[in-house]
């Protein structure tokens, strides 16, 4: 049984996984770069050991320090999160090797399903349908025009090791079919040093929809139902939700089990993810698997009542799973906010810096992943999602209530924040209506950017309070001042507060 | 004491009126507020205005006299002129020096590229300094005609929020 469990990664997701290790008594390994050494992660764990310079390729992506402090610490397992190494199958390869467990699928089944021409002829042998196109790379421009010729357009070509947007072309007509195919090999080749692509029918408006499967190593596989992920920009994932909008009690069925054959095909073990594009008629399509923990999870913990870590690790420690098909009822609707540290009205400008003040919001029905605290300084280094909110309530419509309670509740200054953003996303009525797809944010962006209006009075509350402050500070500098020096405590306490942070 | 506000396109005028450790009054553009306004001295201002309660939290912007604040409502950029300011932006008119003239990095991060070089000539929009941070770069663009005047940053530097990068001339 494991004991003790290295976490390979930083922010929100170490901290969420070593908290159910906690819940289960396993002892945790935090690993850190120059960077983080005040992070959170590394002090809510057990143990801390650093890893390296602040890149991440200098710290968090090195297989060979991350096993030397495995060994080192005694740690029998190691939970790679997301990103990172987490979908690296020679990671788990390395893992195999060197006698530790590797909190996550097979490397069989990380290879098969992280390239995607593989991952998409698998499919199509078991029998799940994927989106028409091309089975195998394309070697030729004069067979990628036969294909195309049955498909019709437009088309997309895509990388077959691609992901995050690389090697990807969108091919409306004929005449741009060669200079794409072109584009998209050298970027895949510069990208992933690997050239293969493919062409797949471009489906036009699409929803992204997921599957959540969990599979012990006997072969048993489950779906812990569908997260609708549509609200995205720039191929990243901003708003989800569960269940679907569009969801219906057949299709779910439909779509459950074809993700659990999905599965299947590759002998998957641990939590996965199946994604689906589902198009305005509810045709569905196989887009690809991500063999690793997601960051939208906490969803459907909340509406499926299963901690998934928790699963993945009764699974990496050979047990059965704890739940039957059967056992598995959504109750209610969760609703999850990606807080970036970004600026939205300067076109999305990351904002890293010094987190001032914090406040969570707290409440019913409401949980926050994150791993900021005040006086930590968010790294330039990483990824610039800071924080998850999510909400559950009895109906979607109490839901999207509560989330906009919370938005309004949370508070973190001392950097730029989506916060003001996401309040938009749940006022926007196209998503109050559940009408939408992955074109959401496009389609809304002067209404998710225009700013609620202020009176004159708003602003001039605004301006006293700025004014306040500015005596305030003055009177820092200068003790004996022409304003009235009047005792505080509770001043007297920032005071002492903010000098010792230098 | 007579200060300016100015929040958006609007300049107002402020004189403050009296300050005791609860009540402030303060007159903005002729209209009198008297409100109950306290603060835990870390940016964090409780004001309670005829009943009304205001959460609101100020943080100091590029400069010392540049604030951030937000309110339930939503986000404003408000500076304070003072007579150090007013003075300062008189000098610095006399000299013919320009604020939109100098190109400040708005957040900490890296440079990965400078594309221009000290007496180049560059066109409005032209990208002169790509910033990496949080994995995102940045590019930042001539915000007019000009000629290169100074560059205080390196490749592969790593800049603070609100450091200088180029001077325009």
């Amino acid at each position: 049984m494991i004991k003790k469990i290295l976490v390979a990664n930083r922010g929100e997701i170490a901290v969420r996984v070593m908290r159910s290790c906690k819940e289960l008594g396993i002892k945790t390994v935090a690993v850190f770069s120059d960077a983080d050494r005040k992070a959170k992660h590394v002090r809510y764990a057990d143990e801390a050991y650093h890893i390296g310079a602040s890149p991440s390729s200098e710290s968090y992506l090195r297989m060979d320090k991350i096993m030397e402090v495995a060994k080192r610490s005694g740690a029998d397992a190691i939970h790679p999160g997301y990103g990172f190494l987490s979908e690296n199958g020679d990671f788990a390869q390395l893992c195999e090797d060197e006698g530790i467990i590797f909190i996550g699928p097979s490397p069989y089944a990380i290879h098969t399903m992280g390239d995607k021409i593989t991952a998409r002829q698998t499919m199509i042998e078991a029998g799940v349908p994927v989106v028409p196109g091309t089975k195998e790379k394309i070697t030729s421009e004069k067979k990628a025009l036969e294909v195309i010729q049955n498909i019709g357009f437009p088309v997309m070509i895509k990388a077959s090791a691609g992901g995050g947007g690389k090697g990807m072309r969108l091919v409306k007509e004929e005449s741009e079919l060669i200079s794409a195919i072109r584009g998209a090999r050298s970027e895949a080749k510069s990208s992933f040093g690997d050239d293969a692509v493919y062409i797949e029918k471009y489906i036009s408006s699409p929803h992204h929809i997921e599957f959540q499967i969990l599979a012990d190593k006997f072969g048993h596989t489950i779906h812990l139902c569908e997260r609708e992920c549509s609200v995205q920009r720039r191929h990243q994932k901003v708003v989800e939700e569960t269940p679907s909008p569009i969801m219906t009690a057949e299709l779910r069925d439909k779509m459950g089990r074809d993700a659990v054959a999905a599965a299947k095909a590759v002998e998957y073990y641990g939590a996965g993810t199946i994604e689906f594009l589902v198009d305005d008629n509810l045709n569905y399509y196989f887009l690809e698997m991500n063999t690793r923990l997601q960051v939208e999870h906490p969803i459907t913990e909340r509406v499926v009542g299963v901690d998934i870590v928790r699963e993945q690790i009764n699974i990496a420690n050979g047990l059965n799973l704890t739940y039957t098909q059967e056992q598995i009822k959504q109750r209610g609707h969760s609703i999850e906010c990606r807080i970036y540290a970004e600026d939205p009205e300067n076109n999305f400008m990351p904002s890293p810096g010094i987190i001032r003040e914090i406040v969570e919001p707290l409440g019913l029905g409401v949980r926050t992943d994150g791993y900021m605290y005040e006086g930590f300084e968010i790294p330039i280094f990483y990824d610039p999602m800071i924080s998850k909110l999510i909400v559950w309530g009895e109906s979607r419509d109490e839901a999207i209530h509560r989330m906009k309670r919370t938005l309004d509740e949370y508070k973190i200054s001392g950097v730029k924040t989506s916060i003001s953003f996401l309040k938009r996303i749940m006022e926007c009525p196209d998503f109050y209506e559940g009408k939408y797809n992955t074109h959401f944010i496009e389609k809304n962006l002067d209404f998710l950017l225009s700013k609620t209006n202020c009176d004159k009075h708003c602003e001039d509350i605004a301006m006293i309070a700025a004014f306040a402050e500015y005596m305030s500070k003055l009177k820092k500098i200068q003790p004996t001042t022409q304003f009235e020096v009047y005792y505080n405590k509770w001043k007297d306490v920032g005071r002492i507060k903010a000098a010792m942070r230098i | 004491m007579d200060f300016e506000a100015i929040i958006g396109e609007r300049t107002a005028k402020l004189t403050l009126l009296s300050r005791t450790d609860k009540i402030l009054k303060v007159s903005v553009d002729g209209i009198i507020y008297e409100l109950d306004c306290v603060t835990t001295g870390n940016g964090v201002y409780s004001i309670i205005s005829e009943g009304k309660s205001y959460d609101i939290d100020v943080v100091q912007g590029l400069s010392n006299k540049q604030f951030i604040v937000n309110s339930d409502m939503s986000e404003y950029k408000v500076e304070i002129v003072d007579a150090e300011s007013r003075y300062m932006k008189a000098m610095n008119k006399a000299k013919g020096f320009d604020e939109g003239n100098i190109i400040f990095c708005p957040m900490p991060g890296k440079i990965v590229k400078i594309l221009v070089k000290v007496g180049d000539t560059v066109e409005k929009g032209q990208t002169m300094v790509i910033v990496s941070a949080m994995k995102m770069e940045s590019e930042f663009k001539a915000s007019k005609e000009g000629v290169i005047k100074e560059i205080a940053v390196a490749e592969e530097e790593t800049v603070s929020g609100g450091q200088k990068m180029i001077v325009l001339e």
